[in-house]
């Protein structure tokens, strides 16, 4: 006889509820009585099966005999002898009571509902038994047990918690102690909200703080199921009115908004007069009696209060974070299996995620889990995954979808409910992240430079939103300080990227004025150094102060001691700051000086190579710098083969990060490099060879310019390389070629200057030397 | 350290079904032929990648559900590859294990396990949930309670239940006998 699904259900159950009364046969033929026969022979055939596996299998854990409670004295209820009082909670009087049966020792708390109270409140004292039996959590007071007492009064026997109330707990304790504790009492809120439960009652003398520094929360009293099963009568129980929200007092029933409310007012408590005016932001915004303009959840509460601890220099989760990623990325996990199905996985959850932001109130506390884990799924491939990727070459394209996923999706719950200025900021980042894998220079990306300024211009219009209440934070003003930073990267050689760098600046400084140590405005800062000296070589041709200025920054930059989390900017930075350094010195003509800051720079790329591995970003850098080197060793006497080898050596590394897939940063070092080979070889006096690389150049700027036709960085590069090229092909004796070529970067150069992207030192070298080309090769 | 921070609910997701998957490949494959052949480290990752690749099911209510589908996926992918590299029936791995809490080990066919478990979730998927948890996630009774939301109690008695469940139908098969 098959088994029928009906009656397995059913003996499974019963046999689960015989387990309460192991040996009361009454109780279970009871039970049995009404069952069918094929319900009643799988019940007894799971019960012996259920003896022979408890003999050969025996069960780990012992039968609870001894806690039926009902015939003992009111002194005395079930284990526990009652010692004092030590409370009268809403509903009745709540006892210290100690365990006396001898088994081992424990204090408990029991709770007594009053006489005259259970007919009225009788419920909603079972509907706390009920609540609490599905809040196990370490910070919550555990039920231990309950029931009727021989008067027929229900009791709840509950962990005792020896403590604190928190106000009292906390004072006198360092500020980001009592912010963790509080923390601490925030996720006992938000497990409880994810359990379907509002508190409804939060306040001082709710949450202990024991001598360990545990946190638990007490009396469920009140507390609110969201998932129908409504506590009868909770509405009309005793509140505390000072951390009552309005809506609260207004007779509205209690939301988790409420929770949220009188959590923010504990906090306003611990904050005022700590001067910290970001905590005091948290604490507003918390407080907020416009419930519109809360926190929406305490997860979003939680969200900011953590990244208020950030700010403390704790990098050690970050390191663990990228670990992990390392793990999951590791072997066949790689590539495009991974990539796909993290962007399905992330599509999935942020389907159900936005379409819960929207639904009712009873299902805000379910909204929200999917809501933080779309957040942290989106960080975890914005971050981790995205950086485990930038470590194998070929992988621009997939950065950039998950760089352009997370974004977006960020972007999207900012716009619900539940977002935050923390969500935002995060946002924002994520678009600064796009805007690299899209076009920054310097990186490896997908060359689509005005895609980039369209990214940063969705992280700029993010930040500078803020919070919407009151001036920018330090963060955000620290981060649109980094846009403009990178948005200078797409503008060099012009007068637009001076202005870039200026706005950067006066950003990072009014963010240092308000985070002094922040690190990262340091860094933010001493870029826009480099930056400034960049700029006065090419816009400015001033090459002497950009000397002066860049050995400054460097000083700085290398003398600072960075967090791990910034050590690899700062490391590219030094490289990038004896890069302008070496071009500052090279254009005053002081080839040594020049030749060593390469060559220092070369060493610290080697470092970060030895320690992460041959990275796409390093080969880059690993080819810029062959370029500096190979062409300042080209103008020292005797020393042109030693460039050539470089300069070969650069253009094959860069070609093997080009084999695994298009990279635009890779690329435009190829192209000069290119350039350098030709110009060696024809000093070298081999004309015919030194075409070779030549025409290799020349086609890579052409096709560069074909894909982004309107940006005026690629007309400058195609025309520096004809310039070149016309040189070489004269050297071959190829007139009607190089006659054609002139006029081409003649035509290019004139574009530039109409578009007022011109700088002044191609206006005073190479623009001039362009018309001496076309005059020479086209001379009539 | 805080036991429940809802801002990095998903990273741990990810990260805890990871560890718990190696946990179990570890525990599968102790002993096992195929272990000279299947790492668990693999084994593991074969699994988080079907799991995630899997369109349904992936809005999961609770933690335990996921780790009890993750360790129901790690042993099909065990079948499967039992399968493929045996063929022949005297290959099929046998899982060498004990019930938790046994002194005693006792070797069960993995087959008939993974049958057996089939069965009994398509009575009561509460049941298999707690089987997948305690047996093959190893999770104690209190880690259960944990992980499910579920009172400990309930796990107590919803395990006992379970597992008289599946040595009956290990012992009978598919077929109730007649009284």
């Amino acid at each position: 006889m098959s088994r029928s699904s009906e009656v397995e259900r059913r003996a499974l159950e019963l046999v689960e509820l015989m387990l309460d009364s192991p040996d009361d046969e009454a109780a279970q033929a009871a039970l049995l009585s009404s069952e069918s026969d094929a319900v009643r022979a799988r019940v007894s055939a799971l019960q012996a099966a259920m003896r022979d596996s408890a003999s050969r299998l025996p069960t780990m854990f012992p039968d609870e005999a001894a806690d039926a409670a009902d015939a003992h004295p009111p002194e005395q209820i079930g284990a526990f002898r009652l010692v004092r009082r030590i409370g009268v909670g809403g509903m009745g009087g709540v006892w210290l009571a100690e365990r006396n049966d001898g088994l081992y020792e424990q204090k408990v708390a029991v709770k007594f509902i009053r006489p005259g109270l259970v007919r009225l409140a009788g419920a909603a004292f079972r509907a706390e038994r009920r609540i609490l039996a599905r809040l196990e959590h370490p910070g919550i007071a555990r039920l231990i047990d309950g029931g009727v007492t021989a008067e027929q009064t229900p009791y709840l026997i509950m962990e005792y918690v020896d403590g604190l109330p928190i106000d009292e707990a906390l004072h006198g304790r360092p500020l980001a102690e009592q912010v963790k504790l509080f923390l601490k009492a925030a996720d006992a809120v938000q497990f409880a909200h994810g359990r379907l439960v509002v508190h409804a009652d939060l306040k001082p003398s709710n949450i202990f703080v024991d001598s360990q520094g545990r946190v638990k929360l007490l009396d469920f009293g009140i507390a609110r199921l969201l998932d129908g099963e409504a506590a009868e009568g909770a509405d009309a129980q005793p509140m505390t009115q000072a951390y009552a929200s309005p809506a609260r007092l207004a007779g509205a029933p209690p939301t988790i908004a409420d929770d949220v409310y009188a959590l923010g007012l504990i906090l306003k408590a611990l904050a005022s007069g700590q001067g910290d005016a970001d905590l005091d932001a948290i604490a507003a915004m918390a407080s907020d009696a416009d419930e519109k303009r809360r926190y929406g959840s305490v997860a979003a509460l939680i969200a900011d209060l953590d990244r208020w601890r950030d700010q403390l220099p704790v990098s050690a989760r970050e390191a663990s974070l990228a670990y992990r990623a390392r793990l999951f990325v590791r072997r066949h996990f790689t590539g495009v299996a991974l990539t796909t199905a993290a962007l399905l996985l992330l599509s999935v959850a942020s389907a159900i995620a936005v379409q819960n932001a929207v639904r009712a109130e009873r299902n805000r506390a379910r909204a929200e889990q999917r809501f933080d884990e779309v957040r942290q799924l989106a960080k975890f491939m914005l971050y981790d995954l995205y950086d485990e990727l930038a470590r194998q070459p070929g992988t621009v394209a997939r950065r950039a979808e998950i760089a352009r996923t997370s974004a977006d999706y960020l972007a999207r719950l900012d716009l619900s409910a539940e977002a935050s200025p923390a969500l935002r900021l995060d946002a924002a980042r994520s678009y600064r992240r796009l805007a690299a894998i899209q076009g920054l220079s310097g990186t490896s990306n997908l060359g689509r430079p005005q895609d980039a300024l369209q990214s940063l211009a969705r992280a700029e219009a993010l930040l500078a939103r803020g919070d919407e209440r009151g001036p920018l934070r330090a963060d955000f003003l620290a981060e649109l300080g980094w846009v403009h930073l990178d948005r200078w990267l797409l503008q060099p050689d012009s007068a637009a990227s001076a202005r870039e760098n200026r706005e950067a600046r006066r950003l990072l400084q009014a963010a240092r004025t308000l985070a002094p140590r922040s690190d990262a405005v340091l860094l933010g800062l001493l870029v826009a150094d480099k930056n400034d000296a960049y700029d006065r070589i090419w816009t400015m041709d001033d090459a002497p102060r950009a000397a002066t200025m860049a050995r400054a920054a460097l000083a700085r930059v290398t003398a600072h001691a960075w967090p791990d989390a910034l050590a690899d900017i700062a490391a590219k930075l030094r490289i990038e700051l004896l890069s302008v350094l070496g071009e500052a010195d090279y254009q005053t003509d002081d080839l040594t000086a020049a030749l060593a800051a390469y060559q220092e720079a070369d060493r610290l790329i080697d470092a970060q190579i030895a320690r992460h591995g041959p990275m796409p970003n390093l080969v880059i850098l690993k080819g810029q710098n062959a370029f500096d080197l190979s062409g300042t060793l080209g103008d020292m006497a005797g020393r042109q083969q030693e460039a050539l080898d470089i300069a070969r050596g650069g253009v094959a590394a860069l070609r093997q990060v080009l084999e695994q897939g298009p990279d635009a940063a890779a690329e435009k070092k190829l192209l000069i490099l290119y350039g350098q080979q030709a110009l060696l070889l024809s000093d070298l006096g081999r004309p015919d060879q030194a075409l070779v690389p030549s025409r290799a150049s020349v086609a890579l700027r052409e096709r560069r310019l074909a894909a982004a036709p309107d940006d005026p960085q690629r007309m400058r590069d195609l025309a520096i390389g004809l310039g070149a090229h016309v040189d070489r092909l004269g050297e071959a004796g190829l007139a009607a070629e190089a006659c054609d070529a002139a006029r081409r970067a003649a035509t290019l150069w004139v574009r530039i200057k109409a578009l007022g992207r011109l700088g002044a030192l191609d206006a005073r070298k190479n623009v001039p030397r362009s018309s001496e080309r076309v005059a020479t090769h086209c001379g009539a | 350290m805080r036991s429940h921070e809802p801002v990095r609910e998903a990273e741990r997701l990810l990260a805890q079904c990871y560890d718990d998957m190696r946990r179990v490949a570890r525990r599968i494959l102790a002993g096992e032929s195929l272990s000279a052949s299947i790492q668990p480290t693999d084994l593991a990752h074969d699994a988080a990648i079907r799991l995630i690749l899997s369109n349904d099911d992936i809005a999961l209510e609770d933690r335990g559900h996921l780790l009890a589908l993750a360790a129901r996926t790690m042993r099909r992918i065990l079948i499967d590859e039992a399968r493929k590299a045996g063929a022949a029936k005297r290959r099929t791995p046998t899982l060498m294990t004990s019930w938790p809490g046994s002194p005693a080990t006792s070797h069960v066919d993995i087959g008939d396990l993974d049958e057996a478990l089939e069965a009994l979730r398509a009575f009561s998927e509460p049941h298999a949930i707690i089987v997948e948890m305690r047996f093959s996630l190893g999770f104690t009774v209190e880690e259960t309670a944990r992980q499910t939301g579920i009172a400990e109690r309930t796990v107590k008695r919803r395990w006992q239940a379970a597992r008289a469940w599946l040595h009956d139908y290990m012992v009978t098969g598919d077929n109730v006998p007649l009284e």
